[in-house]
């Protein structure tokens, strides 16, 4: 039955995405008209409004094991010296990350890539800059045994875990099998997919609310359309769902901050020699409140962002105008969690 | 039966059956086969794995023609594809080992071609992304190119450009590729051009060189045999499930064998413990008969203790009667004489209202018929006394065989005339003295004639005991009847003590074992012939004493 259904809504935006590429042809054909006009654009743009797709208001998820999932998220517990919880790189009142360029390492000393938001990765495809895993389970075990991040020993946890009473007693109601490393994960798992941010000002516009989206940021929208940013970032994430070379136009190794290595991004994760430089697309959700930008936080804000993004991926030389037309839009990505809007850390 | 064997006939069928039983378990799960249940989901998941993974690969050829609005469809394509995976991996994780084998390689096989084709989506997504936003970029940006009216030439390359680029689209020859490339090449730096130009060129070269790349991954994603390895996986696991079914076949038979053996031997339990609880009920049923019999014969002992009593007692005052009687016959003659003298004196001299002379013929035997009469009393208690005595057992004495005989028949007399008109006595003359106990022989007379009046059905039918000298020089006591006889199925039984057909009758059956045992204690026998419907005859053959003949036969008829 599900298979069934989601064909029929994949057939369904087949149909609209063939419309949206002849109105594509028919702009080819005739040329100039299109490209000036940013009415036109977002005209043409509503035809493919699918490219990205609003996220869903709320998730399914067990209430209890959330719950669970949320006090694991917040418990220095999980960290070897007890001194950080996933929540200490991953603040949920800023954007679910630290405002660092890389995050702290725990020894102070490993060099780490900049913190990626824990909002709205249930639509990532991939996790991590690299895209190493799939699974965010697997993940998860990863960032609590990574020495430099949480350094715990499963054994070690589990005995943690088992010496509280009230951890005890929440996994027995939770899970047939209690505590087990298998059931921490999932619990971790089941917290972090329901950290979804919804009602953004472009989902509301993007679900026919057509004042959410002011003149600047109708016109930032247009841009980032016929830009080709859109080629990338797109989806219901607005990203995350792709693997990109960072680089394409020019190379991008003079923008590292002086004394750092290069980081080869897929390839450390997958030995490929394809994949050097190549990354994760990022989801664009949230991103005027996720500064700093790119794997090594090399761009302190979204403008230098975006005018990098487009020089080196799109070839472009883009006027501040443009860009700051490019950011207002950006601003509109910002959603809600728990009916506040997020915030940027200070 | 030895009473050793007997527990082992009966534990061995059982030990069978539970045997049978646990057989017939363990054939009943090895039937189940899980495996086959198994087998069933990894077809399932085998087929949604390759619904998934023809999506998939229709999803990136939709994708490179533009008619996915975003790369997410491929995304749900490329998780439902690891999980179905996945699903397959932990299936055949669960299966036997048989099946593991056998699967094994051709899960590997799809595992590392699935690895395969899903880099190749991701590459391919990565170029297409780029493809399409260069392509784009020669919709958007090079109409719009504003030319000054003096750059003829570059209007003209650009058009020319225009059309390269659109038939590398359709096929991207070297030809065309190099075309384009020198066409880019002159434009690079013209003047007038302007960022946007150099934009272009950028764009276009980026284009000749990823677009081979993007059909390349494309061509890869189709090619994958992916479909081959479902095919081969699905055959392996359908030998895989032939195989089982076979097995499972044949535990079933196995399970039909062992059913039909476990109901033989539970048929055959039942009908020994049928077998056994009946005789065990005629077991009982016995036991119930002997102990009213013990009770019987109990008190016909407690009788006889006291019949010696009573004899006792009866012998005193009869032995008074006897002297009076006596005493009486001795004064007879002088008491007649004086009579008659009064008689004489006196014609009407009258004696309890009878004239003397009427009287006298009648008191005449009078005594004589008080002391016959008092002494027969006499003997007949002297003989109850005898009889009811406890005897050492083989009590050996000489006697007068007719004599006892005739003895023995005063005790039985009324039954005797109660059940028959014909008793017949027919007794040898002239026998030597039999040896032995008389008043033994004169129980198991009562005995054997109690049994043949008993065998009668009306008073015509006859008893007859005679005697007479026997071949070997023995005495023989024959108590015949003409009664219905016994039944050959009891002739065998009929010394075994307790052994009666005169159930609830007054029988015993305390008497034929006894008799034959009083009989064999004094060197004698006791046979017994009969004929349903004819009669029976017992025969007791007595030894004769050495010497000293016995005085002759009584009166034939009683």
């Amino acid at each position: 039955m599900g298979i069934v259904a989601n064909r029929s809504t994949k057939a369904a935006a087949v149909r609209r995405g063939l419309l949206a590429a002849m109105a594509a042809c028919a702009g080819f054909a005739h040329g100039a008209a299109m490209a000036r006009d940013e009415h036109d654009v977002v005209t043409a743009g509503v035809a493919a409004v699918e490219v990205i797709v609003p996220l869903p208001r709320s998730v399914p998820a067990d209430p209890a094991r959330a719950a669970l999932g949320g006090r694991l998220f917040a418990d220095p517990l999980l960290s070897r010296d007890g001194s950080r919880s996933c929540a200490s790189c991953h603040p949920l009142e800023h954007g679910g990350v630290d405002g660092l360029p890389r995050a702290r390492a725990s020894d102070g000393r490993a060099l780490l890539r900049n913190s990626p938001t824990v909002f709205n990765l249930a639509f990532d495809l991939f996790y991590n800059w690299d895209g190493a895993t799939e699974s965010l389970p697997t993940h998860d075990a990863r960032v609590l045994r990574n020495p430099a991040l949480m350094g715990m020993d499963e054994q070690e946890l589990l005995v943690r875990l088992k010496r509280d009473p009230s951890y005890r007693q929440a996994f027995a109601q939770c899970y047939p099998g209690g505590i087990s490393v298998g059931n921490v994960l999932d619990a971790l798992a089941t917290y972090e997919r329901t950290l979804v941010t919804p009602d953004s000002r472009f989902d509301r516009f993007l679900r026919g609310e057509r004042s959410a989206l002011n003149a600047e940021e109708l016109r930032g929208y247009g841009l980032f359309r016929s830009l080709g940013c859109i080629a990338c970032h797109q989806g219901q994430n607005i990203g995350g769902n792709l693997l990109q070379r960072f680089g394409v136009f020019e190379d991008t190794s003079a923008g590292r901050r002086a004394g750092e290595p290069v980081d080869y991004g897929r390839y450390v994760a997958t030995g490929d020699e394809a994949d050097r430089e190549v990354f994760r697309v990022p989801s664009l959700r949230n991103v005027a409140v996720t500064a700093p930008y790119f794997h090594d936080g090399r761009a302190p804000t979204l403008s230098m962002a975006v005018a990098t993004m487009a020089r080196v991926q799109l070839g472009r030389n883009v006027p501040e105008q443009d860009i700051a037309s490019i950011v207002a839009f950006l601003g509109t990505l910002t959603g809600r969690y728990q009916g506040r809007e997020l915030r940027a850390p200070q | 039966m030895s009473s050793t064997h007997e527990p082992l006939r009966i534990l061995l069928p059982a030990a069978a059956a539970l045997l049978l039983l646990a057989l017939l378990t363990l054939l009943s799960v090895g039937s189940r086969s899980t495996e086959l249940a198994l087998l069933d989901r990894m077809q399932g998941s085998l087929q949604s794995y390759e619904l998934r993974d023809t999506e998939l690969t229709r999803d990136a050829l939709l994708s490179r023609a533009g008619l996915l609005p975003n790369y997410d469809p491929l995304a749900d394509d490329r998780s439902a594809m690891r999980a179905a995976i996945g699903q397959l991996q932990q299936v055949v994780g669960e299966a036997s080992h048989a099946t593991q084998q056998a699967l094994q390689q051709p899960l590997a096989a799809l595992v590392a071609d699935q690895q395969a084709k899903l880099a190749a989506v991701e590459r391919f997504k990565s170029g297409n992304a780029l493809l399409r936003n260069s392509l784009l970029y020669f919709a958007y940006v090079g109409p719009a190119l504003r030319l000054p009216l003096q750059q003829q030439a570059l209007a003209a390359r650009l058009g020319r450009l225009s059309y390269a680029v659109l038939s590398f689209l359709q096929s991207p020859t070297r030809e065309v590729e190099q075309e384009i490339l020198s066409l880019l090449a002159a434009m690079e730096h013209a003047p007038g051009g302007g960022p946007d130009l150099d934009s272009l060129v950028a764009h276009g070269r980026l284009l000749v060189r990823v677009l081979p790349r993007v059909d390349q991954q494309l061509q890869a994603i189709h090619a994958s045999p992916i479909g081959a390895r479902v095919q081969a996986l699905r055959e392996a696991a359908m030998a895989r499930g032939a195989a089982e079914e076979r097995l499972a076949q044949h535990y079933r038979q196995g399970m039909y064998a062992a059913s039909l053996c476990l109901l033989a031997s539970i048929a055959w339990l039942l009908a020994r413990l049928r077998s056994r609880a009946l005789a065990l009920r005629s077991a009982e049923d016995r036991l119930r008969r002997q102990r009213m019999q013990l009770l019987e014969s109990n008190k016909l002992a407690t009788l006889g203790l006291h019949l010696e009593g009573v004899a006792h007692d009866l012998r005193s005052p009869l032995q008074a009667v006897r002297s009076s009687a006596s005493q009486v016959a001795r004064v007879w003659p002088g008491l007649q004489a004086a009579m008659d003298r009064m008689a004489a004196s006196d014609p009407a001299l009258q004696l309890d209202d009878m004239p003397w002379h009427s009287l006298r013929p009648v008191l005449e035997s009078l005594p004589d018929d008080l002391q016959a009469q008092s002494a027969a009393l006499s003997d007949l208690a002297q003989y109850l006394l005898d009889f009811g005595r406890p005897r050492a057992a083989g009590q050996q004495a000489a006697f007068d065989l007719n004599k006892s005989i005739g003895q023995a028949l005063r005790l039985v007399r009324h039954s005797i005339r109660r059940r028959t008109d014909r008793f017949e006595l027919q007794l040898a003359e002239g026998l030597p003295p039999a040896r032995g106990d008389p008043f033994a022989l004169g129980q198991v007379l009562v005995n054997l004639l109690d049994n043949a009046l008993h065998a009668l059905a009306g008073r015509q039918q006859a008893v007859r005991i005679r005697t007479r000298l026997s071949m070997h020089g023995g005495l023989c006591v024959e108590v015949e009847d003409e009664g219905h006889g016994i039944a050959p199925e009891h002739m065998a039984r009929l010394f075994e003590p307790f052994f009666t057909t005169k159930q609830g009758r007054g029988g015993t059956g305390l008497g034929l074992g006894l008799s034959r045992a009083m009989l064999e204690s004094m060197g004698a026998t006791l046979d017994i012939a009969s004929t349903p419907g004819v009669g029976t005859r017992a025969t007791i053959i007595m030894q004769a004493a050495a010497r000293g003949p016995a005085t002759g036969g009584n009166d034939g008829q009683h």
